[in-house]
């Protein structure tokens, strides 16, 4: 075959008849008026549904589908294509003339007249047999893993409740066992027994706390709070933890202008904020701590009420920033060691935070300090 | 005189936007988005929103605190049983309902025609789970203009109808599987019936059925067809609904 032979086969190829393209493209094509009765209907989805081409015209288009599908495609997409004049990628599921259901994707977009007056509607229909499929099996294989998941947090909270019973035992008897009188040496191992399982049932009670709030049994309990009190509170032990490091002080700040008394989740807030004291002092050898309460908004009836716990510390490395909320991460793995902990206190800071709808920030450079903030919107007692 | 409006089920408070401004001038106009839909958030527990009870606590807590009474309740389809329950439980708060193709029960029993069989409506939560997969990218934010029609221009570029996939589930079922057919004898406000001519969701049997079993109502059988006149049809939704309201008045 010469050259400029099969450049005219190819050309004769790419000369199509856009009227044979309508009718076998590889997606079923109908034009419909904007109530839905089908007005014109090419060759293939006439093939793919089994229907004669004359039967499908001045049917209503809705009525091609099964049942559940005529429900959504009156709640849902009616009303979309009514305000945005179309609508994309919609899974629907066609009934064909032997019964059979054909899974399909479905767009639909408007043709207006050029003065605005009259449309067609024109839908587009996708075999979506295969994908349908993958779908459901991406969806069964979802609900198992949530199961699966599910299955596992129901076990860990078992081990932890019935590991921390005897493990809260094993506190008190070793308690008891040093006032009966025992050899320093004894106290000392008797101290270390006692510290490492008090470690130990913290980490439980964290493990059952978090699980409790991703169950979402943990909501919201706002009442009156004396707010200045409490935080306080939260200062005082800060101090009291901060004393055995004598380069460390601890600084506290309180704006005036918050109403004395707030409806607010005392447990969260006071929870929060004893978290983040506690990791700072931890981290913490020489410099400060503060902790600073301030109004960042004051309406009539809300108060917008930023907290932020500072300190001079060993700071956290830029690339470990965004995981230091995830649970068990801690900024390095040798922290965990040196400073003890167990990597779920700012889990639970953050999921705290979420029944607040609030986000918490971090600010931290690698030796320095790292800085904690948050906002909470709180009414008026 | 406050004029509440509230969506069905499938879309939000955006689709009153061509009938509602018509009634601005001489109402207090008052539209809201159900807990998940539109501009609402998502309650923590969506479980306690399978039961339409607890939308018609949402309209009373709204009713209370805009300080409602007397007002006209205008529902599009399962929002016009929501008006029956918030009017039976709070009678004051209501002179009249509107109710757009109104159903008080969609699935068919032995001497009642709902339109629906139980497996129809598992049918349509297979439907929302397999469109509610790609929700986000499909359906909820749909951004764009229509340069069909430049007419309606740069107003159309937001979202319609965003709804939580969870919220939907339970709407649904609270929508297609309850029965309010006895609620409806106990409605002491004046009712307007409003019945679309071809409708695949409310067929005009159940509509005549409300407006029989209704202590007081009208019946208006629209030219529109389909489950949404105020988009499809506003001007006969509203000249209809204006009509009512005048001879109320």
């Amino acid at each position: 075959m010469t050259v400029p032979e099969r450049d005219s086969r190819i050309a004769a190829l790419l000369d199509e008849d856009p009227l044979d393209l309508y009718e076998h493209a590889p997606c079923g094509y109908l034009s419909t008026t904007q109530s839905g009765v089908i007005l014109k209907v090419n060759a293939t989805f006439v093939e793919w549904t089994g229907y004669e081409a004359a039967g499908l015209l001045q049917q209503h288009f809705p009525q091609l589908l099964t049942a559940g599908g005529r429900l959504f495609f009156e709640t849902h997409l009616r009303p979309l294509l009514a305000m945005q004049g179309s609508v994309k990628e919609i899974a629907l599921d066609i009934v064909c003339a032997d019964a059979r259901v054909l899974p399909a994707l479905v767009n639909v977009s408007d043709r207006w007249t050029p003065d605005q007056t009259e449309a067609i509607r024109r839908i587009v229909v996708f075999d979506a047999t295969e994908r349908r499929r993958y779908e459901r099996e991406i969806l069964a294989a979802r609900d198992e893993a949530q199961r699966a998941a599910d299955a596992r947090t129901e076990l860990i909270n078992m081990i932890s409740h019935d590991v921390r019973a005897p493990l809260g035992a094993v506190v008190t008897a070793a308690e008891l066992l040093r006032r009966t009188g025992v050899s320093p040496d004894q106290d000392r191992f008797l101290q270390v027994i006692q510290s490492s399982t008090s470690q130990a049932v913290a980490l439980l009670n964290s493990i059952l706390q978090s699980n409790r709030m991703d169950a979402g049994r943990t909501a919201l309990v706002e009442q009156p709070l004396d707010l200045r009190a409490m935080v306080e509170g939260v200062v005082s032990s800060t101090r009291l933890a901060a004393t055995r490091k004598p380069g460390l002080s601890v600084i506290f700040a309180y704006d005036d202008r918050i109403p004395s008394s707030l409806n607010a989740d005392r447990r969260i807030i006071e929870q929060v904020l004893t978290n983040l004291a506690t990791n700072a002092v931890k981290f913490t050898e020489r410099g400060y701590v503060s902790v600073l309460v301030s109004a960042s908004e004051i309406a009539a009836d809300r108060v917008l009420v930023e907290f932020v716990v500072s300190d001079t510390g060993i700071g956290i490395p830029a690339e470990r920033l965004t995981h230091i909320f995830d649970e068990f991460a801690q900024a390095s793995d040798d922290i965990g060691q040196r400073y003890g902990g167990t990597g779920f206190g700012l889990a639970i800071v953050r999921k705290l935070l979420k029944l607040y709808d609030a986000n918490i920030t971090v600010t931290s450079v690698e030796g320095q300090g790292s800085t904690f903030s948050f906002q909470l919107s709180l009414a008026r007692a | 005189m406050p004029l509440v409006f509230a969506h069905g089920f499938g879309c939000d408070q955006t689709m009153w936007r061509f009938v509602a401004p018509a009634f601005e001038p001489d109402y207090r106009v008052i539209s809201f988005d159900y807990a998940g839909h539109g501009g609402a958030a998502t309650p923590s527990d969506p479980r306690k929103y399978g039961r339409l009870d607890a939308y018609a606590s949402d309209v009373l807590e709204i009713c209370r605190e805009l300080e409602i009474e007397h007002g006209v309740f205008v529902g599009h389809s399962v929002s016009s049983i929501i008006g029956v329950l918030a009017a039976n439980r709070e009678p004051d708060r209501f002179d009249d309902l509107v109710m757009i193709g109104p159903s008080p029960r969609y699935i068919n029993e032995s001497g009642y025609i709902g339109g629906f069989e139980r497996q129809d409506i598992e049918g349509l939560l297979d439907a929302l789970a397999s469109n509610y997969v790609a929700w986000s990218r499909t359906m909820a934010p749909v951004i764009m203009g229509r340069p069909d029609r430049p007419s309606l221009g740069e107003e159309l570029t937001e979202s319609f109808c965003r709804t939580d996939p969870a919220i939907a589930t339970e709407f649904a079922k609270a929508c297609f599987l309850s029965d309010n057919r006895l609620d409806l004898a106990s409605v002491r406000q004046h009712c307007l019936v409003l019945q679309c001519s071809e409708d695949a969701i409310a067929p005009i049997t159940v509509g005549r059925y409300v407006h029989q079993h209704l202590p007081d109502s009208e019946f208006v059988l629209l030219h529109a067809t389909g489950h949404c006149p105020h988009l499809s049809a506003p001007d006969e939704t509203i000249a209809a609904m204006r009509a009512f309201l005048q001879r109320r008045r």
